[in-house]
């Protein structure tokens, strides 16, 4: 399977100083693949790499595949390029093409705002979020998400500052941040208590 | 945290129909008439997407995405979708195929980044038409209705795999490999089991046409409906059952509902039950959920290539 993005992302990898890092990722020439905590890489033979990163080091699950606790001590060695965009993919997916996107100047984002309108069902109590409230959500989930945000509550970045680096952009809110957004809502409103570990983060804060 | 019981019902099993508010479209559509399928809500902006390097490779095969629901709470939630995105991109038929979801990685609003074939073909991993193949999937896919043109690229959106005709013989399979020869069909009594709800008779209206359907086929002794949160419930009809019976439950993947709920209504123990076991005299047969069944890739395949042919023919 040739994609666009999966070729661009090698071309442009192959002209890096390598190692770098995307996210939690360490890429080497070989290609080797390691999480960029692990100095030198670890050890163990990851299997299934998608399975690992469905998991943090405490065992539970990741909704939100760049959040910052994708588990280290494993390392892949001897990648062709085919295996590198797949173990790539396996742990951030869509990452590549968004690089991709962001480098062709074709990523559309969007604000808080926006998207924030376009909610519906049990969504539609995200519109409640005061702008305050969804602040401190970014800062809570989005400072524990290795992409780079470019937009804001009411407002966007430019899209050219992610070109030519090693990033995933982050170009609208996320479904973890729409869910968040109603948790929020129903916490403020006494009607639920914190469940997800941003919600109870979030809630701590206040405590 | 690894809540086994997830609060949020729409990310439990990823049940079709089991939408979170009314569902507003026309309750009664049947088969065909989806071609008269409202435009989506939602913004409908040109999209800034470049035309360049489309298709470089890709020949002039279609690209396939598979668009599910997923889950925040459970990491099985997707595996069906995952499992028919290996096979079908093992198939070689597609240029590229891809799966995103509602509310995992990759998303549905990645999609647009990730496919850049001429022609996509994009299949609804629901089990019926309802709130989150009408609405939420066109919402965020930008989708114009069953076919969608835009910079060079036209996209194509299929019914809900759950609607094909062919998932009776997804269910009759599903049913035959559980019992495994153990006793003729033809002796036992099949269960089809729904989540229902009474926000979107969709679910429901697909279901009872699967079970006509099967009882026309002549397979089984008897084919009987049964839903764990509509009528006919599913612990009334089971305990009605004097004859041995296998059960299918109509979900897309496995959850808290096909792996505890339904079982428990069935008589088996909540957890840790086994398949065939002995309950009130008779033999029970419980496979999990049908939508993670490999011959799902044929229904897939299926409606793609329906699309396909229309846009082909038309």
């Amino acid at each position: 399977m040739t994609v666009t993005w999966a070729t661009a992302f090698l071309t442009w990898l192959g002209e890096q100083p390598l190692p770098l890092c995307l996210g939690q990722l360490r890429i080497d020439r070989g290609w080797r693949l390691s999480h960029a905590d692990d100095d030198p890489p670890g050890e163990r033979d990851p299997g299934d790499l998608f399975r690992l990163a469905r998991f943090n080091a405490e065992g539970e699950y990741r909704p939100l595949a760049t959040a910052r606790d994708l588990p280290a001590g494993w390392r892949l060695e001897d990648l062709d390029d085919a295996a590198l965009v797949a173990a790539i993919e396996a742990i951030y997916p869509a990452a590549l093409a968004l690089w991709q996107a962001a480098q062709l100047g074709r990523l559309r984002v969007l604000s808080w705002r926006e998207v924030q309108r376009r909610q519906t069902g049990q969504y539609g109590l995200a519109k409640r979020l005061d702008d305050t409230d969804a602040t401190a959500a970014t800062e809570v989930l989005c400072g524990d998400c290795v992409r780079r945000r470019l937009w804001a509550i009411d407002s966007t970045l430019p899209v050219e500052t992610v070109r030519d680096r090693p990033e995933i952009p982050c170009y609208e809110p996320c479904s973890v941040f729409v869910s968040l957004a109603r948790e929020m809502v129903g916490w403020r409103r006494g009607e639920q208590e914190p469940e997800s570990r941003w919600m109870r983060a979030l809630a701590e804060r206040e405590r | 945290m690894n809540r086994p019981e997830p609060t949020d019902a729409t990310d439990r099993d990823a049940a079709a129909g089991d939408a979170p508010t009314p569902d507003p479209s026309p309750s009664r559509r049947g088969r065909g008439e989806s071609e008269q399928r409202a435009p989506a809500s939602g913004p409908a902006a040109p999209l800034p997407v470049a035309a360049q390097n489309r298709g470089v490779g890709n020949g002039s095969r279609p690209a396939l995405i598979l668009a599910a629901h997923g889950s925040h709470q459970s990491a099985t939630s997707g595996d069906s979708a995952r499992a028919h995105l290996a096979a079908l991109r093992q198939s070689g038929r597609y240029a590229q195929v891809e799966a995103v979801f509602w509310k995992e990685s990759p998303s549905l609003r990645d999609a647009r980044y990730l496919v850049d074939a001429e022609t996509v073909v994009i299949v609804p991993l629901f089990m019926a038409e309802g709130y989150f193949s009408d609405r939420v999937v066109p919402r965020e896919l930008e989708l114009d209705g069953p076919v969608t043109r835009r910079d060079g690229q036209t996209i194509h959106y299929t019914a809900p795999v759950g609607c094909d005709e062919r998932m009776i013989d997804v269910i009759h399979q599903r049913a035959g490999r559980a019992v495994a020869g153990e006793r003729p069909l033809g002796s036992l009594t099949l269960l089809v089991i729904g989540h229902g709800t009474v926000q979107n008779r969709n679910s429901e209206r697909v279901l009872l046409e699967h079970v006509e359907r099967l009882r026309a086929a002549g397979w089984f002794a008897a084919v009987e409906p049964a839903f764990i949160d509509s009528q006919p419930d599913l612990a009334e009809v089971a305990a009605g059952v004097t004859s041995d019976l296998v059960a299918v439950p109509l979900f897309v993947s496995d959850g808290f509902h096909t792996l505890a709920d339904i079982p428990a209504a069935l008589g088996l123990p909540r957890h840790g039950w086994t398949s065939p076991a002995r309950v009130g005299g008779r033999t029970v047969w419980y496979t999990s959920a049908v939508g993670g069944d490999p011959v799902m890739v044929e229904v897939i395949e299926h409606l793609a290539d329906g699309a396909l042919a229309r846009a082909t023919a038309g």
